[in-house]
């Protein structure tokens, strides 16, 4: 096969001019800095990181107050549709009785129209797996009631997180993240609402990605 | 700094071509400074030029043949002070390398290195000096030549050398540390683009509001000096030693 | 071969205020974000483990892109391998038309510039739309980049306005939100009739056969996630290690690139969508491109393979500041492109760019993975003068070597200096000379040249 010569060509051809050429000792395997802030550091980190980058994020104490901030978020976006993906830290927000006020589908009803329905979608509501306190950021991993283009297609995307799922840094992160990625094909870290720069370097919020990003941080 | 009992007696001067032909008169100034440091300077006359140009151009066999001649000029001096950075930084971060093949030569040559100093951190970093007693009243700015700033380090030795300058107020030109142009073969090979960097150099000179160039490379001091004039500006372009020696008012 | 040399292209940029101002504002801003982004962290600490990690990968290349390949694979991905240009486009049309595919979109891709993949795709009569929002510009305009990070900072709001009148035949005034708001829409569109998405990637993760692709529009979530099938075009020496390696480099390239902690995305791909998963694409396909890197494999140049495309090296470049990145007529610009672009397409063609530099070292200073670039120039300007055969001409190469026997006996260069000093009074005014002939007029082109002082040092030491 045309393919299968190439590779162990090109393999080949690699090794070939790297005999006799040996690399310098690696020094550690470890990221520099191993220390864990305190929880109430990481969220203060979270959410100045989290702003700087045009996202909003609302600190909720409970459930009753997480869903409170959620619907006021719904009411400001002036939402005609949501859809809601299933997770930990919406489960218990009730999220099914919202539907007399708003438009709400949860993401496992959309059937074969996942791509149509979300085009539409004013905003997405998913959890997140992970958080990252040095930079304000989400993980979200591939998830079978969680399509990936919830928190891409829609207009707004809010997520809710628990401050126990907090870690510093990616570095820290990346042991899980290391697991995730021989579960799972398809993991996002977002900070933030899309932006460009493209045009004379303004920074414009709002490119191909959601206009906004609202995160609410439960302590519980 | 250097204890009093291994402080240097005698150092030999590195004049180099370009200071040898258009700027004399920094070499006497220098000789002077380090006469007044309680030194002994001798002038090896065979000196000519430490191969820059050629290496620069990528005719590194001919900088080695340069290389070798400053080796056998140079190799009985327990000091080798220049007053430009330029040609410190071949000596030590660049001839090494022309000897891979030689290991022998090749530790000479990196001895001599050590062995070789740009003025400035010679007399800070060395004898621990930082004042002449100079006096020159001006407003000036300081214009770090790249391959003393980025290849040698060489930051707070003039500025501390300036401090000391009765009557001299310095007005940075503000970070990053930015190129003047000359780049050496680059000034003539790439004129318009030279050019340009320079037209940006004296932009920021002209935004400090002095009146004095200083510096301590004489392929930067003749590219500012030849744009200054171009354009008819009064700014004067003199060499740190100049000022230390007491040699302008 | 081009017909003008670099200093000549140099001298219509130089007087192209729209691009100065466009590059005094990119350059400028991008510097000081990147000195505060980059003061938030051990930056020399991590700039040294980013070095040990690159060089770990390309010193065992083969076995880190054996593992990562075997890995894509595992993970469901068709992996392929191109040794040069030809074939890597050659496999994207047959995987193209496999899937009958007539519609492309594209992100985040300089290799695939590199490669000429568009050109290829429209001949086969496959439509490619690039979705980086600079990308799209300079594709309906017809332009090349003009930077590695933003390819349409030229061109000013007014000038983006008109491209999208005149190639779009959509009029807009030339607001940037509005024009952004055009872009959504119009490559919203694109995104969702796409039946096959093209991307880079930043880094190949060996671990896990993963690709990593850092954007802050979203657009690479589009591409990589909504048509049918997703290639990833690869590197080879993208490959990182392990996961640990990453956080380094995930530390430091937003901070080198653009003054951010981090990109807004960073997308992390396994594979296509598995069972189960809600959506993602049914097929991807992998092709891990050579095209002449190999080549600088256990050469001095190994070390610009560490390249992380951040772009800081041109940010700081005294050089790109003035002229901009057509100057250099070449896909990759700038200090590394000066190095890159010889060293892989040869010296034969390229021997001008390695001298588009003053060697003032502010690239070394700036570059996260440590390369020594001006290292790499002085070793490409030697390659070019002492190789065979040599593309410089032979009166320079015969000019330095008479120069070097020349500066070896005392007397000779004594008795030099004194013509030359005679020779130069003659177009000496008032203590300066305005005008000399060749070789001095490409001096005094753009300043005046001092004249050689009647009593040299050595003269005078005589009377010390």
């Amino acid at each position: 096969m045309k393919t299968e010569i190439t590779r162990q060509e090109l393999l080949a051809r690699i090794h070939s001019r790297l005999d006799g050429n040996p690399s310098g000792p690696r020094t550690s395997t470890e990221f520099p800095d191993q220390a864990w802030p305190s929880q109430e550091e990481m969220v203060a980190q979270f959410v100045a990181a989290l702003e700087r980058a045009s996202g909003r994020v609302y600190r909720a104490a409970n459930a009753g107050e997480a869903r409170e901030r959620l619907i006021q978020v719904l009411r400001q976006s002036q939402a005609q549709r949501i859809v809601w993906a299933e997770g930990s830290s919406l489960s218990d927000l009730a999220l099914d009785s919202l539907n007399g006020e708003f438009h709400m589908t949860c993401a496992t009803d959309l059937g074969n129209s996942v791509r149509d329905v979300l085009a539409q979608t004013d905003v997405g509501i998913t959890g997140a797996d992970y958080a990252i306190a040095e930079t304000g950021t989400l993980l979200l991993c591939a998830h079978p009631a969680m399509p990936r283009l919830l928190s891409a297609l829609t207009t707004v995307h809010v997520a809710v997180v628990q401050v126990n799922q907090l870690f510093p840094t990616f570095a820290h992160l990346a042991p899980v993240v290391r697991k995730q990625a021989i579960a799972v094909s398809h993991m996002t870290l977002i900070t933030g609402p899309s932006r460009t720069g493209d045009i004379e370097q303004v920074i414009t919020i709002g490119a191909h990605g959601p206009r906004e990003l609202h995160v609410i941080l439960r302590e519980a | 700094m250097i204890a009093e009992t291994s402080r240097p007696h005698r150092v030999a001067l590195f004049i180099t071509c370009l200071g040898d032909l258009f700027y004399p008169q920094v070499g006497e100034a220098t000789v002077r400074l380090l006469r007044r440091a309680g030194l002994t300077v001798g002038f090896p006359r065979r000196q000519t030029c430490c191969g820059q140009p050629a290496y620069n151009s990528g005719f590194h066999h001919v900088t080695r043949q340069l290389a070798e001649h400053f080796v056998n000029v140079f190799d009985n001096a327990e000091y080798i002070v220049t007053p430009f950075g330029s040609c410190a930084a071949l000596v030590k971060n660049e001839y090494p390398h022309l000897f891979d093949d030689d290991p022998k030569l090749r530790e000479r040559v990196e001895a001599l290195g050590r062995r070789t100093y740009e003025l400035t951190s010679f007399l800070v970093d060395v004898l621990g000096m930082d004042d002449f007693g100079a006096t020159f009243a001006a407003r000036a700015t300081y214009h770090d030549g790249c391959h003393a700033y980025r290849g040698l380090g060489i930051y707070d030795a003039p500025r501390r050398l300036l401090a000391h300058v009765r009557g001299l107020d310095l007005f940075e030109m503000g970070s990053p540390v930015w190129c003047c142009g000359f780049g050496g073969t680059f000034s003539v090979r790439m004129p318009d683009t030279s050019g340009a960097i320079l037209e940006e150099k004296i932009r920021r000179i002209q935004a400090t509001g002095a009146d004095v160039v200083v510096s301590t490379e004489f392929g930067c001091m003749m590219n500012i000096a030849g744009g200054l004039a171009r354009r008819g500006l009064p700014l004067r372009v003199i060499h740190l030693a100049s000022i230390l020696a007491g040699d302008v008012r | 071969m081009s017909k003008t040399t670099f200093d000549e292209r140099a001298r219509s940029a130089i007087a192209d205020e729209t691009l100065q101002r466009a590059l005094a504002r990119v350059l400028n801003r991008f510097r000081v974000d990147r000195d505060i982004a980059l003061g938030e962290v051990d930056t020399l600490r991590l700039r040294q483990r980013a070095r040990e990690i690159r060089d770990e990968a390309l010193s065992h290349l083969d076995q880190y892109l054996a593992q990562f390949a075997d890995n894509a694979a595992r993970n469901g991905a068709v992996v392929h391998w191109a040794a040069d240009a030809a074939e890597a486009n050659r496999i994207a049309v047959e995987i193209a038309q496999s899937h009958s595919v007539t519609r492309v979109t594209k992100a985040k891709s300089m290799l695939t510039e590199e490669i000429g993949l568009n050109h290829a795709l429209e001949a086969a009569g496959i439509s490619v739309v690039e979705t980086d929002l600079g990308e799209w510009i300079i594709q309906l305009a017809g332009q090349r980049p003009a930077h590695i990070l933003w390819p349409a900072h030229n061109l000013t709001r007014t000038q983006v306005a008109q491209v999208f009148a005149r190639h779009l035949g959509v009029f807009v005034p030339d607001d940037i939100p509005t024009m952004t708001a055009l872009a959504r829409r119009e490559l919203r569109a694109k995104f969702l009739e796409a039946e096959m998405g093209i991307s880079g990637a930043n880094f190949a993760l060996a671990e896990t056969g993963t690709v990593v692709l850092l954007t802050n529009e979203g657009n690479a979530r589009f591409v990589t996630g909504l048509p049918r099938v997703y290639v990833a075009m690869v590197g080879i020496e993208k490959v990182v290690p392990t996961w640990q390696d990453l956080a380094v480099l995930l530390t430091l390239l937003p901070r080198s690139a653009t003054g951010q902690r981090i990109t807004t995305y960073v997308n992390l791909i396994n594979g296509p969508r598995r069972v189960g998963e809600a959506d993602g694409p049914d097929k991807m396909h992998l092709i891990i491109v050579d095209n002449g890197r190999s080549g600088l494999l256990g050469t001095p140049y190994q070390e610009a393979l560490r390249c992380i495309r951040c772009s800081a090296c041109l940010n700081v470049c005294p050089v790109y500041q003035e002229v901009g990145g057509f100057t250099y007529n070449a896909v990759y610009v700038g200090p590394i492109g000066a190095v890159l672009t010889p060293a892989i397409q040869g010296l034969a063609r390229y021997h001008e760019l390695p001298h588009a530099s003053s060697l003032c070292f502010a690239c070394r200073e700036a570059c996260p993975v440590m390369i020594d670039l001006p290292r790499l120039l002085l070793e490409l300007r030697r390659q070019a003068a002492e190789g065979q055969p040599s593309p410089i001409g032979w009166m320079e190469r015969l000019g330095f070597r008479l120069f070097g026997w020349g500066a070896r006996q005392t007397w000779l260069y004594e008795l030099a200096a004194k013509i030359g000093r005679f020779a130069l009074r003659r177009f000496a005014r008032d203590g300066r000379v305005p005008f000399a002939p060749f070789p001095l007029s490409r001096w005094t082109r753009a300043r005046d040249f001092p004249v050689l002082d009647p009593r040299p040092f050595r003269e005078r030491w005589k009377s010390q």
